[in-house]
């Protein structure tokens, strides 16, 4: 069992850091806003599109994302790094789909200023 | 009204099969149910869908416990590792075993009834302040489970850290479908199966007696889980058998037949509690809570007093089918191969895996069974790898 502690070890710290790996480098598929529905909830996605409006609170900025296929809505959690949004900005989102008073809505863990 | 009762009995049903699928757990069913939500919702009304879930829901914290008694039992080798329940199963008694979780699933019941008022008049003033200590509370709970393992406190903290390393990379996996499956089933379930593959453990004969416990013992582990339940329904990330851990340091020291009934209290309690909590603080801290809180738009007092109803009438159903599949299980696992049952569960948990994850599943779950393997072959309690859910959280909250 001595043999098989040692493979467990070794597989467990190289798979880990295989995943924080992959975790830093892969991104989801660029997708249309017009495909996200309740399937897609707490999945990650990705859009482009322009931002129509902004909306900065305390902690949270809401903005409306819109592609030729839809508009949906993004909130960004503040704090960790500065997010300058502008009306009318091309910008890329990755993030998490999820649901808010029957609406579905994006939790953007990265955005990118095109 | 007739909907309602046909919903009620649907998720009796579906609670006993989810209940004795190994390694599946209620959230991914919930999960599963809501995504499909839009197809069922043709046939019933929100209200009838959440009846049925939360029968399911409560079904399945008492039917759980077969499968994890029965199933992955690890020889006299890893003694310091293993359950309270496998310890009664390598004796013959894993019936009884079961009979004692489900003692605390049953007062678990009334149980909810009588915390109920004390959460909806005391949760929203707590609430509050415990969400601005959060990760300090968490942390602290953590670093006090680890120098509760006296043998191997280093160890200990090292998987406690390693699963959360894992669980931070998961979860931030952005092209991962459900990630907590091969997450939770490696560390918790495939680890303590490939053990028992790999040692060949023979499960003796068992006895469909019941195991003698004092009363006070169970009042203790009740006590206990009042204690406990609310724990893991405030903190996110904390698991039933942390709290069980945390609960029975409060209430004192209680023997293994206690720390069954404890344990049984607490699954039931923290299920039934979670939809209590999201009546009170709109926050959902279970799978079937989270479904429950996206069909429901408003949810009233009148609806938290029907779920409390289907609750206690699932759950009291639920005593009679538990025992009835105990029994099942205790009679024909000891003429079945278990090396081979162990590796069948294994390949369905594999096979499960790359429908609902892909194939970086595959890699979750080979990662996350060698945590749990060292940790089984170290003897160090696997509650310490709910680290891959507690170091995301504590990050989150810090």
């Amino acid at each position: 069992m001595q043999a098989l502690l040692k493979v467990a070890l070794v597989s467990a710290i190289i798979g880990t850091a295989l995943l924080i790996f992959l975790s830093a480098k892969l991104e989801p598929r660029l997708i249309s806003i017009d495909r996200i529905d309740v399937r897609k909830i707490d999945n990650f996605v990705k859009i482009m599109g322009s931002v129509t409006s902004v909306k900065d609170t305390q902690s949270l900025l809401i903005f409306d994302v819109k592609d030729e296929s839809g508009i949906i809505k993004v909130i960004a959690y503040k704090g960790k790094e500065e997010i300058d949004l502008n009306k009318g900005m091309q910008i890329e989102i990755i993030g998490k789909v999820k649901e808010y008073k029957g609406e579905l809505e994006i939790e953007a863990s990265s955005i990118k200023n095109l | 009204m007739l909907q309602i009762l046909i919903a009620l009995l649907l998720g009796l049903v579906a609670g006993c099969v989810t209940g004795l699928i190994p390694g599946v757990h209620i959230n991914l069913i919930a999960l599963l149910l809501f995504t499909s939500s839009a197809f069922f919702l043709q046939y019933a009304t929100p209200l009838v869908l959440i009846v049925f879930i939360i029968s399911m829901a409560i079904t399945h914290t008492f039917l759980d416990f077969i499968p994890s008694i029965f199933l992955g039992a690890p020889d006299d080798d890893t003694a310091l590792s293993v359950l309270p329940g496998h310890k009664l199963l390598l004796k013959g008694q894993g019936y009884g075993a079961i009979k004692l979780t489900l003692i605390g699933s049953f007062f678990a019941l009334f149980l909810i009834l009588v915390m109920s008022p004390i959460f909806i008049f005391g949760l929203p003033k707590a609430y509050p302040f415990i969400k601005q200590y959060m990760a300090f509370i968490l942390i602290a709970a953590s670093g006090f489970l680890i120098l509760k393992e006296k043998k191997s406190r280093s160890w200990a903290l090292a998987l406690f850290l390693l699963s959360g390393i894992l669980g931070v990379a998961t979860l931030n996996l952005a092209v991962i479908r459900q990630p907590l499956f091969p997450l939770l089933s490696g560390l918790f379930g495939v680890s303590l199966l490939t053990v028992s593959f790999l040692r060949n453990v023979k499960i003796p004969a068992q006895k469909i007696t019941r195991i003698k416990i004092k009363p006070k013992e169970s009042v203790k582990a009740l006590g206990a889980s009042v204690i406990a339940g609310p724990l893991v329904s405030f903190l996110p990330g904390l698991g039933p058998a942390q709290a069980a851990v945390i609960g029975s340091e409060i209430a004192g020291k209680l023997s293994r037949k206690g720390f069954l009934v404890l344990l049984g209290a607490i699954n039931t309690l923290v299920m039934g509690l979670s939809f209590v909590a999201l009546y009170v603080i709109q926050k959902p801290r279970t799978g079937a809570a989270v479904a429950v809180g996206k069909l429901l738009e408003t949810f009233t007092i009148n609806h938290l007093l029907l779920f409390l109803a289907v609750v206690l009438i699932a759950g009291c159903i639920a005593v009679f089918l538990t025992l009835g599949f105990a029994k099942l299980f205790a009679l024909n696992i000891p003429r079945l191969n278990y090396r081979y049952l162990c590796l069948g569960v294994i390949a369905l948990i594999v096979a499960l895996t790359i429908p609902l994850s892909g194939l970086l599943g595959l890699l979750v779950l080979f990662t996350a069974t060698s945590i749990g393997l060292v940790a089984t072959l170290k003897r160090v309690r696997r509650m310490h790898l709910m680290g891959c859910l507690l170091v995301p959280v504590i990050l989150w909250f810090l």
